[in-house]
């Protein structure tokens, strides 16, 4: 009910924006996209570990051979001596279900409404290609120190420092988010009565 | 995916998320700057005291009430009590105070702290005289043992809370009266009391810190709501929102943050000041404690009922759907939470005892640190608040105090969880009784 209902004050101009045509677009396929990795897991693992497939033959020169799985894909990497010890991608090390909160929220967002939606789809995609290209870089460390340093290698990467890795980068992802959020929406103070 | 790969990354998000938002009430809580005074000679001010046997302490309220806030009138709505709640109340009239009684009799009383509030807003309604301005007349709930501070009028008239037209409701930072009681429970041990000390200064140092904090953001999202004691509302306000239904208030357990939802659908902005306070009583029973914050989550949980109008409403802005939707999901969050932080560790204390070798060498390669530093984490993102407690709210104590206030505010807050669980409980189950808190003993301060 309008405040000039009651009170005789000026009606206060609606605080937030319809959707617009691109928020009604981008907002159901966000959704989607964030039932796609958590339905579709399984197979985002498979693409996850092949990228790192990729990364590990063109930028530390390893071969590898990569063997998917019906629990999780494994990769085998190594020098001309061998191959060392295979790698799984199990769900806890994927970003799969790290980036799907961020879909969720940003979609339903663009559903909602925002002043400024391509921002929002700005916030997804900063957040996706952060959290993502950070595991992706995080798996291919650990490929890198399992190579060098064998065993304890993998375990100080695996366990500690790619643990602190994607905290990191779902941190600032999630603050990144939240001020890009914040600067297309109308601030309360800033609605004239 | 098994059950524990997503556990495990249900409690990667939720504590990442809780991380970040921490960040970000500390940050506004860091910058939150005083708010000027205005005239609060423009305005009818009204306190609407919900009693329910109250007559060891209404008396005296209603005394304090009437010396610090001389124009004010006082409306006490007696809830069918038992006890002499409504004589003194009378014999204050009668002696001169500008007090009326609200007289509630079974069945029609103790349905809620909503209706009684709402029993006092007809009742105020039907006293105006014809042609006050509703945009001039402010009605504040104050608790019946509830000490509102000098300044609340002049605060409340200024800029920031009436003084705006667009804002419907303010609501007043709350301290607790007795946090610095040196014997709270004479007779008992000294364990008891110093239990009781800490319980009554958790609770000062929580409303003061990390609520203070989310209702200082809230300004900043527009998503302010209001608590139970030291609200204010305009009446104008309380008109538009009475019109849905006849009544302002709710029958939710959780009737002021009802009302404050109500008001942000109305269009109307609610304010939050630390500026101005008021001080009640902090529970030193840990059992009523429980009580009462089972009642506020299921009340919480409840409200969920008005995101479908949230959704569909113009009134909030993206971000202040964002907070809102963040707040109210907090008690379901808890719920899955619980399950999603227990079962990792659960498992993993299995593994410990089944396969001590493999968690030795997991120890020993880095899992020792990630879990040192999920634990200071985790109980860093509390016990932060002992230090700022002590540097914005109460400069007199000492470092070393405010940072044990901090790590025991860490143990404090893991109780949320049993809390929402039991309040999930009882909805589940459909019980929906308002349990009124017990008043505790007034002890002089020390």
């Amino acid at each position: 009910m309008p405040a000039t209902a009651l009170s005789g004050l000026p009606a206060r101009p609606a605080t937030r924006s319809r959707p617009g045509r691109l928020g009604m677009v981008c907002g159901p396929l966000s959704l989607a996209l964030a039932g796609l990795l958590v339905g579709g897991e399984h197979l985002y693992r498979n693409l996850e570990l092949t990228a790192v497939a990729q990364l590990a033959t063109h930028l530390l020169g390893l071969r590898t051979l990569l063997l998917p799985s019906p629990h999780a894909p494994v990769l085998y990497a190594g020098g001309p001596e061998g191959m060392e010890r295979g790698i799984a991608l199990t769900t806890g090390c994927s970003s799969a279900l790290l980036i799907a909160p961020f879909a969720l929220v940003l979609g339903l967002l663009l559903l909602f409404g925002h002043r400024r939606p391509g921002r929002l789809l700005l916030a997804l995609g900063l957040a996706v290609a952060l959290i993502a290209g950070t595991n992706l870089g995080r798996l291919t460390l650990i490929v890198a120190m399992q190579h060098r340093y064998g065993s304890a290698g993998f375990e100080w990467t695996h366990v500690l420092f790619g643990s602190v890795l994607m905290m990191a980068a779902a941190l600032v992802a999630l603050l990144l988010c939240l001020a890009v959020v914040a600067r297309g929406s109308a601030p309360a103070e800033d609605v004239a009565p | 995916m098994s059950l524990l790969d997503l556990s495990v990354c249900l409690s990667f998000v939720l504590g990442v998320g809780f991380l970040g938002y921490v960040g970000v009430i500390v940050t506004g809580f860091l910058r939150a700057r005083p708010d000027a005074p205005g005239d609060p000679s423009g305005y009818q001010w009204h306190f609407v005291v919900p009693c329910r046997d109250e007559e060891a302490v209404i008396g005296t309220t209603l005394d304090h009430l009437h010396r610090r806030f001389p124009t004010a009138r006082l409306w006490v709505v007696d809830d069918h009590s038992v006890d002499r709640t409504a004589e003194v109340v009378r014999a204050l009239g009668d002696a001169g105070l500008p007090v009326h009684l609200v007289q509630r009799r079974l069945p029609d009383a103790r349905t809620g702290k909503g209706d009684a509030l709402n029993a006092a807003y007809h009742a105020l309604e039907a006293w105006l005289p014809p042609g006050t301005d509703p945009d001039r007349v402010v009605l504040t709930v104050v608790d019946a043992d509830g000490r509102p501070s000098p300044n609340l009028l002049q605060v409340l008239s200024g800029p920031a809370s009436f003084g705006d037209p667009a804002v419907g409701a303010v609501q007043v930072e709350v301290r607790m009266s007795n946090r610095a009681v040196a014997a709270p429970l004479p007779g008992r041990g000294r364990t008891a009391n110093a239990r009781a000390r800490l319980l009554a200064r958790l609770q000062d140092l929580e409303f003061r810190g990390p609520i203070s904090a989310m209702q200082i953001t809230r300004r900043r999202t527009g998503t302010v709501n209001v608590g139970g004691n030291g609200q204010a509302n305009r009446l104008s306000a309380l008109r538009q929102v009475a019109a849905e239904t006849g009544d302002p208030w709710g029958r939710a357990l959780l009737e002021d943050f009802e009302l404050g939802l109500r008001m942000m659908l109305a269009g109307r902005r609610n304010g939050y000041t630390t500026t101005a306070w008021v001080e009640q009583e902090a529970l030193w029973s840990v059992r009523q404690l429980l009580t009462q914050r089972v009642r506020w989550a299921q009340g919480s949980m409840q409200c969920a009922r008005y995101l479908p109008r949230i959704w569909r409403s113009r009134e909030f802005s993206a971000l202040g759907f964002l907070e809102v939707g963040y707040f109210m999901a907090q008690p379901w969050l808890q719920v899955v939470g619980l399950f999603a932080y227990l079962l990792p560790i659960g498992v993993f204390g299995y593994h410990a005892w089944a396969y001590p070798e493999f968690t030795a060498d997991f120890l020993s390669h880095g899992g020792a640190l990630l879990l040192s530093l999920y634990l200071v984490l985790g109980v860093a993102e509390f016990a932060i608040w002992g230090p700022l407690y002590r540097r914005r709210c109460e400069r007199d104590i000492g470092r070393g105090s405010a940072l044990g206030y901090g790590l025991a505010l860490a143990v404090y807050a893991a109780g949320t969880y049993l809390v929402a669980v039991r309040a999930f409980w009882r909805l589940l189950r459909g019980n929906r009784g308002w349990h009124k808190t017990a008043r505790t003993a007034s002890v002089a301060v020390n």
